[in-house]
Parts: structure tokens; sequence; C-alpha cells
């Protein structure tokens, strides 16, 4: 059986990281929305100005560094909304957050 | 006095909810899948549910981590799709029905499952697609009971089974004659994040699905980490499954089981009739 290593293989998404990425959770959980997402493809540059982003949690974002943001705290599901704004589907972020 | 009739567990992948949606589930690649949909459909629509208890979470398009509930239950006559992506989904909303949701309410307190109690609730694809996979125009109303599989800690498989156990008594004690189905959704493995991002373990998928009708209680003995090694820390979210079969008397039957493994995940698909 093909068993998953909680410690090698999993980034566990608990109270700490939810605490860590609370800014790139919001900005997630915002970009699920129809006007927020308006206003990302109009100005991408203005929606992170205003999520309020550490210089990490930024470069990360622009970079398109999926392990970088998971390790900061975001979750997978914020990453799939924040992906998808930037046109990146979640079938890719799978892929390339292998590393 | 109501009965719940029977169970369905039901993958809520985007993957499939999409080729759903867009008429693909005929295509040969899809069949192991939407074969057994449309034997689920069917045993459905001749159940004639009265009620549809809907055990889901939702994937922060509703709910967000600054008031994030363990278990939660949506009391109103209708739920409205939540905005995904950018877009709020072109279908109608879903039915619900403020009386019976109180006293299923009333009666998980009364057996100390404290649901906070959701007066609004907007349902994202965890729950909105499964429904609509499984029958559209919706032949019943639903009771939305969200729980929390995103972040940690999350209900023991144990208190899923519970769950459903009492949902079970709630449900036994509505004055009326109703025919109640219990649907849960999600799963099976997936696993979305890391190095191993994208593998899937058909093995225990199907393990699971051959279990779930006549070992519920040792997977529900199951802990969370066994679901997350065995699964993936997103295929976790299986542990819903139980719920389903905790509400079902101890003997049924499985009437449809249908599993593909495709993408990133593993689509479950199990129909128990109760008794």
């Amino acid at each position: 059986m093909p068993d998953f290593d909680p410690e090698r293989d999993i980034l566990p998404f608990d109270l700490a990281a939810s605490r860590r990425g609370m800014r790139l959770n919001r900005l997630g959980h915002a970009l699920r929305d129809p006007a927020t997402r308006a206003r990302f493809a109009a100005d991408p540059a203005a929606v992170l100005d205003a999520a309020g982003l550490t210089a990490a949690e930024r470069t990360a974002l622009e970079g398109r560094d999926w392990r970088a943001l998971l390790a900061l705290g975001a979750s997978v599901y914020a990453l799939a909304k924040i992906g998808g704004a930037m046109g990146v589907p979640l079938p890719q972020i799978v892929r390339e957050g292998r590393g | 006095m109501a009965r719940i009739i029977g169970g369905i567990g039901i993958t809520h992948s985007p993957a499939a909810i999409f080729a759903h949606d867009k008429g693909l589930g005929g295509k040969p690649d899809w069949a192991p899948f939407f074969e057994p949909l449309a034997q689920a459909r069917a045993w459905l629509e001749a159940a004639r549910p009265d009620l549809i208890l809907c055990v889901y979470n939702d994937h922060l398009n509703h709910f967000f981590f600054d008031a994030y509930p363990s278990f939660a239950i949506g009391v109103a006559d209708e739920f409205p799709l939540a905005p995904e992506a950018g877009a709020i989904p072109a279908f109608p909303p879903i039915p619900g029905d403020f009386a019976l949701a109180a006293r299923i309410t009333e009666a998980m307190v009364a057996r100390d499952f404290d649901l906070t109690v959701c007066q609004e609730l907007a349902l994202d694809h965890g729950a909105a697609g499964p429904l609509r996979m499984l029958a559209e125009p919706w032949p019943a109303p639903v009771v939305p009971i969200f729980v929390n599989v995103l972040r940690a800690p999350v209900p023991r498989p144990a208190r899923l089974y519970a769950l459903g156990r009492a949902l079970a008594e709630a449900v036994a004690a509505l004055p009326d004659d109703l025919r109640v189905v219990v649907v849960a959704t999600g799963g099976l493995s997936h696993q979305l994040h890391g190095p191993r991002g994208g593998e899937i373990n058909e093995e225990w998928d199907l393990d699971f699905l051959a279990r779930l009708p006549g070992e519920g209680e040792a997977l529900a003995a199951l802990t969370t980490r066994d679901y997350v090694v065995r699964g993936g820390a997103e295929g976790a979210e299986t542990v819903m499954w139980l719920a389903m079969r905790g509400a079902l008397p101890d003997a049924v039957r499985p009437v449809v089981t249908g599993y593909l493994a495709t993408g990133s995940t593993g689509l479950g698909l199990l129909v128990l009739e109760a008794g």
C-alpha cells in the first residue's frame, strides 16, 4: 500500500499554519468572489497591495512558488483560488508543488 | 415515524462535477464512474425521499478561518450556491426546510451534538456538486451538515460515526412519517500538496468501499492519521462517509458501487439501502 508519510509528505494545515497564513488565505477567500476576481484581472497589484502581504508572501506569490506559499501557511484551497485568478489551474499547482 | 431509508457516499471532485455539468459522462473514460452514477440516480428517484441530509465540507467558499465551525447545520428554507473560482455557479438554490432542520438541530443538541447553527448558508461544490450529480431538479429539501476537514484539529473518525448515529436518532424523533436519505460527500484518496502531490491510493479506496457496508465501526476506529497515511491529507475528508454509515442501521445492502481513479482523485460512489 503506497502509504503517505505524515512527517515527510504532508504539510499539516493546523492552527499555527492557519495563523501564519491568515493574509494569504484571506486573499484566496476573497478571490472566490466575482467582484474581487474582476478587480484582480484588471489590476492585480492593487488587490495584492490591499491584502497587506509581507514581502516574503508577495515574493512567493509573484514568483508562483507554491511550495513556499504552503510553507507560509497558505491552505491548498486558498492557493487554488489564488492560482485560478493568476490563470494557473489546481492540477498544475499540484504538479509544480512537488518540487 | 421518519426513517432513514438509505445512504449515498459520493465524491465532490470538481473534475467529476465539471464532466457532469458539461455532459461528458457518456465518454468511455468516465464510464466506471458515470455508469454507476446513473444507477444511483435511478435508485434515488425510486426511493422518493422526503428529506435529504447532506454531510459535506466547504472549501473556503462560505466559511473562513476567522470563525470556523467543527460541525455546523444549515437551518433555512433555501441555500444559495456559494461563489467560487470567481463566479456564482448558474444553478438554482438548493431547497431547505426550516422547520425540519430546526427540529433536527434540537434533537442533536439534546444528544450533545452542539452544532453551529447557520440560518444563512451558501453551499459550494462540496455539497451542491454531488447533489446535482445525483438529481436535478432536487427531489426533496436538504439539510446540510458541514464538517471541518480542512484545519487540524479535525473531528475524529469515531466522532463522525457518532454524528451519524445521532442523526439517525434525531430523524427517528421527527413526528412526521418521512423517508430520509443521507448523502456524504468527499474523497476518496487525494493528496494535493508536497512531493507526492497527485498520488492516488486505489488499493485503499477499493478496500474502504468494500468494507464500509459491513465494517463501519472498524473503519470508524481508525485514527485521522490512519486516513491521512492511506488516502492523503486532503483525502482524509473521506471520514465524512462514516457519518452516512453511522446513520444507517447495522443491516445494509450495497446497491451501487462505483470507482474511478482519474486525475488526482479516486472518485468513489456507494449507495447503501437500509435493511
